[in-house]
């Protein structure tokens, strides 16, 4: 069972066995099928009439602790001792070591339209080159903090003591919903604004060529363990059949229909967090 | 939309655009050509503000509304939006907002912020549409 810890408090050595992780899962083809399944997601959940599946869904926290395994399992396939870190966005910003050059690298140059210069994850350093994308650009773009600010921890604390899973109509409208508090749509916007606040490739489709959505990502799921635990009778919802959304025991796409809600609720049969 | 602190302000992209669009008279002609290279059917009744051409930042923006499946209203109706001719994948959400490939994690009031923010986010970049 491996340990999810918050990144600065990864020892050097665990911050290189991480970044190498990536960088192989890069080079043999792996990386690109997990964008590939995230742009297909997004663009589909966006479709008149069609199944919501990653976003603006009661299914976005499972749909997302899945590919999280997934992309893990892919990392320890490659070197077992990894394990996913998270961010704390509420006390790492702008001047934290998450951005130096031996981990996820800093923002982009303003004068060169964003684009990463330094750190491994930098097109220059010639082992990360995007090739599955929404856009035109081949090159890791970040663009902090234009104009938006990181999550508070007075944010989560609210957002965290909503006691209701989710709400009727099950998209971007539910009030009184924890998933829509965490995803963004409603409330002080926690998951959708760390996005915006990174900038660039993270704030497309192709969000997963920035390697941080996996920390970002990995901190969401973590709050959702939390709020797991402090409501321990509240369960997924909605818990039957509904329109254009994943109930607790419906298949969620691409995996197997037996990957369903409920087959994520409990995480640690896969990891904890420290 | 939401209340949070980094929605952008509207009121100056939406003066823009007025003052964009105004300035822009030379589209009507450019935009037949662009109708006449796409297949979708502009609806009669096109929702206000999905049928546009103009300059922004030195970039061409088109849009036209394209007819959804038969029976559904406009709200399921796609928007066919181009930047310099490139497709901007552009969703009309449940809020009656709009979300680009580009922006996927915010939500505009218009068509026209929504491609007035890729612009900006795109730079000198153009969106990519055959992604799949």
């Amino acid at each position: 069972m491996g340990v999810r810890k918050n990144q600065r408090d990864l020892t050097a050595t665990e911050r290189t066995n991480f970044v190498n992780a990536v960088l192989q899962l890069k080079s043999n083809g792996g990386y690109d099928t997990f964008v590939r399944q995230h742009i297909d997601r997004a663009s589909t959940d966006g479709q008149s009439g069609a199944q919501r599946v990653g976003h603006d869904t009661p299914s976005f926290l499972p749909w997302h602790r899945k590919y999280l395994v997934e992309f893990e399992n892919a990392l320890k396939a490659i070197d077992p001792s990894v394990n996913l870190p998270y961010w704390d966005w509420t006390t790492d910003g702008t001047g934290s070591t998450l951005w130096s050059n031996d981990f996820l690298g800093p923002s982009g140059v303003a004068a060169q339209n964003y684009r990463v210069a330094s750190g491994p994850f930098a097109q220059g350093s010639g082992n990360w080159t995007l090739n599955v994308r929404s856009d035109s650009f081949t090159f890791l773009r970040r663009r902090f903090a234009n104009g938006v600010t990181l999550p508070t921890a007075a944010n989560i604390t609210t957002v965290l003591a909503i006691g209701t899973y989710d709400t009727s109509p099950w998209n971007r409208n539910a009030t009184g919903s924890f998933r829509n508090a965490l995803e963004g749509f409603q409330g002080p916007n926690l998951h959708n604004r760390v996005h915006n606040w990174v900038g660039g490739t993270m704030a497309g489709f192709g969000s997963p060529n920035d390697p941080v959505f996996w920390l970002h990502h990995c901190n969401v799921d973590r709050l959702w363990a939390q709020w797991q635990a402090r409501f321990p009778a509240q369960s997924y919802l909605p818990g039957t059949p509904t329109n254009t959304v994943v109930s607790i025991d419906g298949g969620m796409a691409p995996w197997a229909s037996t990957v369903t809600p409920r087959s994520q609720l409990d995480h640690t049969q896969w990891y904890t967090y420290q | 939309m939401n209340d949070s602190p980094n929605t952008k302000p509207v009121s100056r992209r939406r003066a823009l655009g007025i003052a964009v669009a105004s300035a822009g008279v030379l589209g009507v002609s450019a935009f037949v050509g662009v109708q006449g290279a796409n297949p979708g059917v502009a609806l009669a009744g096109a929702p206000e503000g999905t049928e546009f051409d103009e300059t922004y930042q030195g970039r061409r923006i088109t849009a036209s509304a394209v007819a959804g499946p038969e029976g559904e209203g406009h709200h399921h109706g796609t928007v066919d939006v181009r930047i310099d001719g490139q497709p901007l994948h552009v969703m009309h959400n449940s809020d009656d907002t709009y979300t680009s490939s580009v922006n996927h994690y915010e939500s505009h009031r218009t068509v026209r912020e929504a491609a007035y923010r890729a612009v900006d986010t795109l730079g000198d970049g153009s969106p990519v549409g055959n992604y799949q």
